[in-house]
C-alpha cells in the first residue's frame, strides 16, 4: 500500500465524498442504506407496491363490473325484463371484471382510488366498496410510515458516515504520532464504517421516538393485511371456498373439546389416586 | 465519481482490488457442499402432536462412578431449534454433557403450523413439558428429575418448577430472561408499543422469518452485511479450512432455521412476560394457577452470558433474588447469546459447570 494509504488520505475522503453523493442522489431516504439491506428491502417493498397496485387493478374492474351489472339489473327491471336473465347477466358482469383486470392502468388506478376515498359507498356494491376504501386508507397510512422510517435510515447512514470521517482523522492523527496504524486497505475502512454505523444506530434503536414510529410501521402493517385479508375472505365466500376465519372457528372449537376431555381425564385419575399433571 | 476526484484513482484501485476478493470468495462458496447438523446419537422416546421427546445415549466410556444418575431434561426456546446444543462434535453442549456421565433428554418442540395457533402457555407448561417430564420420570425410575432450560426454555422452566417443585431435584437456567424491564433490554423497548393482539389475529402464527428480520435488525450492519462480507474475504485466505466454512454454513442454517410462533402462545409471551413483566412482579397466572417463584425451593444454577444482546445479564441475574432456593449458583460466561454453545472457552466451561454442579447435587 502506498503512503497515502497508509495515512488514510486522499482515497478514504473521495470514498466518503462518494457515499455522501449517493445518498445525496437517491434523495430518499435509506435508498442506500447498509450494502445488502438497502437494496433487499427496498425490493421486497416494490414487491407490494406492484401487489398493492394489482389487487386494487383487480378490485377496480371487480367494483366497475359490478357497478355495471347492478345498473342493467336495475334498468332492466323497471323494463320488466324476465328475472331468468339474471345468470346470464351475472356471467357478463364477471367475465367483463376480468377483462377489464387485464386492461387497467396505472393512471386509471390512481383515480379509482382517489375517487373511492372520496365518494360515500352506496348501492350494491356498498359493502364491497366500503372494504376497498378501508385497505386504501390502510395501504397510505402504512405508506406514510414507511417514508418516515426510511428517513430515519437515512440519517442513521448521514451520522455513521460523518462518525466514520470524525474516527478516520483521529486514526490518521495517532498515525502521524506512531501510535496507531494507518488505515491499510478497504476491508479495514467498510470494518470501521460497520462500526460507526452499529453505534450510531444503537443510540437511535433505544430511543422513545424510534420504538414508537418502528412499532407504528408494524401496527399499520396489520390493519393493511387485515384490510386484505377481509377484501379475499369476501371474494373467497363467493366461491364458496373455505376461509381463515372458518378453520379458526374449527380450530378453536377443537381446542374446547380437548381441554375438556383433558379436564375429564384428569378427573378421572384424581378418582383413581393417580398423579395429576 | 469523476476522474479527476483527489484520490479517485486510489479509490478505484482499491475497490476493484476489493471487489475482486468478493468475487473469487464467492466463487469459492459456490463449491461449498451442504453441511450436516448434530453428531450425538438420540433415540425418539415419546411424542405428542409435533412435540418430540429425545434421549440421546449415554457415553459407555464414562465409568458408573462417575455418571450423573439423575437424568438431565433440556427444555429449549420455541424460537430456533434446539439441534443447537448438538449442532457438530465439537461444538455440542449435550456431547459434552454425555462425555460427563449425564443422562440427557431433549424436547424438541417441532413446528407448529395453522392448526396450532391457540396452543397456550399452559399448552407448552402444563401439557408438553409436563407429559415430557412424567416420562423422564417414568423411565428413568427417578420421582424427581434435573430440568435445564434455556433462554425462552428456560423461562417455561421456572413456571413449571414454581407449579411442580416436588417433581424437580435441580433446575438450571442458561440466557434466561426473567426481569424483562431492565435498560438494556432493546427488544421489550420495541415491543412496548406493538398491538400485540392486533398481530396475532391478522397473522395467525406468527412467522419465523419475520422474527429472524426482527434479530438481525437488533444489529443490522453487523448481520446483514459484515458476517457475509468477513466469510467472502476469509475464503480467499488460503489458510481457512473447509471446516471453517461449515461451521459457517451450519450456524447459517440454524439461525435461519426458525420455527413459526404458534399464535397464542405468541400473544402470551409478548404481553404477560415482555411487556407487563409479570413473572418477575409475581403476578403471572398458568392454566389458572399462580407462578410464584418462591415456590422453587431446589438447587438452582443460573448461567447468563455477559456480552448477550438478545436476553441481557441484567434480565437474567434478578433471579437470585426472586427464587426460593436456598442453593443458588450463578455462572457468568463471558461471551455471547449463541457463543454460549459454540465457542470453544464455552466447550471447556460449560459442561463441566453443569455436570459438576450436578454432580454435587447427585443423590441415587
Amino acid at each position: 500500500m502506498s503512503e497515502s494509504k497508509n495515512d488514510g488520505s486522499d482515497w478514504i475522503q473521495a470514498w466518503i465524498e462518494q457515499q455522501r453523493e449517493q445518498l445525496r442522489r437517491a434523495g430518499m431516504p435509506g435508498a442506500d442504506a447498509a450494502s445488502t439491506a438497502g437494496p433487499k428491502s427496498e425490493g421486497v417493498s416494490d414487491q407490494f407496491r406492484d401487489l398493492g397496485m394489482r389487487w386494487l387493478e383487480a378490485g377496480q374492474s371487480y367494483l366497475q363490473g359490478w357497478q355495471q351489472f347492478a345498473q342493467r339489473s336495475a334498468a332492466g327491471s323497471a323494463a320488466g325484463e324476465a328475472p331468468l336473465k339474471f345468470g346470464e347477466e351475472m356471467l357478463n358482469a364477471w367475465q367483463g371484471t376480468w377483462a377489464g383486470a387485464a386492461s387497467a392502468g396505472e393512471g386509471a388506478t390512481r383515480q379509482f382510488a382517489d375517487l373511492i376515498s372520496r365518494m360515500p359507498a352506496l348501492g350494491m356494491a356498498r359493502e364491497q366498496t366500503e372494504a376497498w376504501r378501508e385497505l386504501l386508507a390502510a395501504q397510505a397510512e402504512y405508506q406514510h410510515l414507511e417514508q418516515e422510517l426510511r428517513t430515519v435510515w437515512s440519517k442513521v447512514q448521514t451520522d455513521a458516515l460523518s462518525m466514520l470521517e470524525a474516527a478516520i482523522r483521529e486514526r490518521r492523527a495517532k498515525h502521524s504520532s506512531g501510535a496507531a496504524p494507518g488505515i491499510e486497505d478497504y476491508r479495514e475502512l467498510y470494518n470501521l464504517w460497520v462500526e460507526c454505523g452499529e453505534k450510531v444506530f444503537a443510540q437511535v434503536a433505544h430511543s422513545e421516538s424510534y420504538c414508537k414510529l418502528q412499532a407504528q410501521l408494524g401496527n399499520a402493517a396489520i390493519r393493511l393485511k387485515t384490510r386484505q385479508q377481509a377484501v379475499l375472505e369476501r371474494t373467497l365466500k363467493q366461491f364458496d371456498l373455505p376461509t381463515r376465519s372458518e378453520l379458526n372457528t374449527v380450530h378453536k372449537q377443537m381446542r374446547e373439546l380437548r381441554e375438556r376431555i383433558a379436564t375429564l381425564e384428569s378427573e378421572l385419575a384424581a378418582a383413581r389416586g393417580e398423579e395429576r399433571s | 465519481m469523476s476522474g479527476s476526484t483527489p484520490g479517485s484513482a486510489e479509490l478505484a484501485a482499491v475497490t476493484n482490488d476489493f471487489m475482486r476478493r468478493m468475487s473469487q470468495g464467492l466463487a469459492a462458496l459456490a463449491n461449498a457442499g451442504e453441511v450436516t447438523i448434530g453428531s450425538s446419537a438420540k433415540d425418539a422416546v415419546f411424542s405428542e402432536d409435533k412435540v418430540t421427546l429425545y434421549r440421546y445415549r449415554p457415553s459407555e466410556v464414562v465409568a458408573a462412578e462417575n455418571r450423573v444418575h439423575t437424568p438431565v431434561l433440556i427444555s429449549y426456546a420455541l424460537v430456533n431449534r434446539p439441534y443447537m446444543m448438538d449442532l457438530q462434535a465439537d461444538r455440542s453442549l449435550i456431547r459434552g454433557l454425555l462425555q460427563r456421565g449425564v443422562d440427557v433428554y431433549l424436547i424438541d418442540w417441532g413446528y407448529p403450523d395453522g392448526a396450532d395457533r391457540y396452543l397456550a402457555l399452559e399448552d407448552y407448561v402444563l401439557r408438553y413439558m409436563s407429559h415430557c417430564v412424567d416420562f423422564v420420570r417414568k423411565a428413568s425410575g427417578h420421582d424427581r428429575i434435573n430440568l435445564l432450560g434455556v433462554c425462552q426454555g428456560g423461562t417455561m422452566s421456572l413456571c413449571y418448577a414454581a407449579l411442580h417443585p416436588q417433581r424437580l431435584r435441580n433446575l438450571i437456567t442458561m440466557v434466561t430472561p426473567v426481569d424483562f424491564h431492565t435498560p438494556e433490554n432493546l427488544l421489550t423497548k420495541w415491543a412496548k408499543h406493538v398491538d400485540v393482539d392486533a398481530l396475532v389475529a391478522a397473522t395467525g402464527n406468527v412467522s419465523g422469518e419475520a422474527l429472524n428480520a426482527l434479530f438481525v435488525s437488533l444489529m443490522p450492519f453487523r448481520l446483514n452485511s459484515q458476517k457475509y462480507v468477513d466469510l467472502l474475504h476469509q475464503l480467499n485466505d488460503p489458510n481457512t479450512s473447509a471446516a471453517a466454512l461449515e461451521n459457517f454454513l451450519r450456524m447459517e442454517k440454524w439461525i435461519f432455521d426458525s420455527p413459526d410462533q404458534a399464535g397464542e402462545m405468541f400473544r402470551q409471551f409478548l404481553t404477560l412476560f415482555v411487556k407487563q413483566n409479570r413473572l418477575s412482579k409475581g403476578t403471572l397466572e398458568v392454566g389458572g394457577r399462580k407462578v410464584d417463584l418462591k415456590q422453587i425451593t431446589v438447587p438452582l444454577l443460573n448461567i447468563y452470558a455477559m456480552q448477550d444482546h438478545l436476553v441481557p445479564p441484567s434480565s437474567s441475574k434478578p433471579l437470585g433474588e426472586l427464587t426460593g432456593s436456598s442453593d443458588y449458583s450463578t455462572h457468568e460466561f463471558q461471551g455471547g447469546h449463541i457463543g454460549i454453545y459454540v465457542s470453544g472457552t464455552a466447550q471447556r466451561q460449560i459442561p463441566d459447570r453443569i455436570a459438576g454442579w450436578l454432580r454435587e447435587r447427585d443423590r441415587s
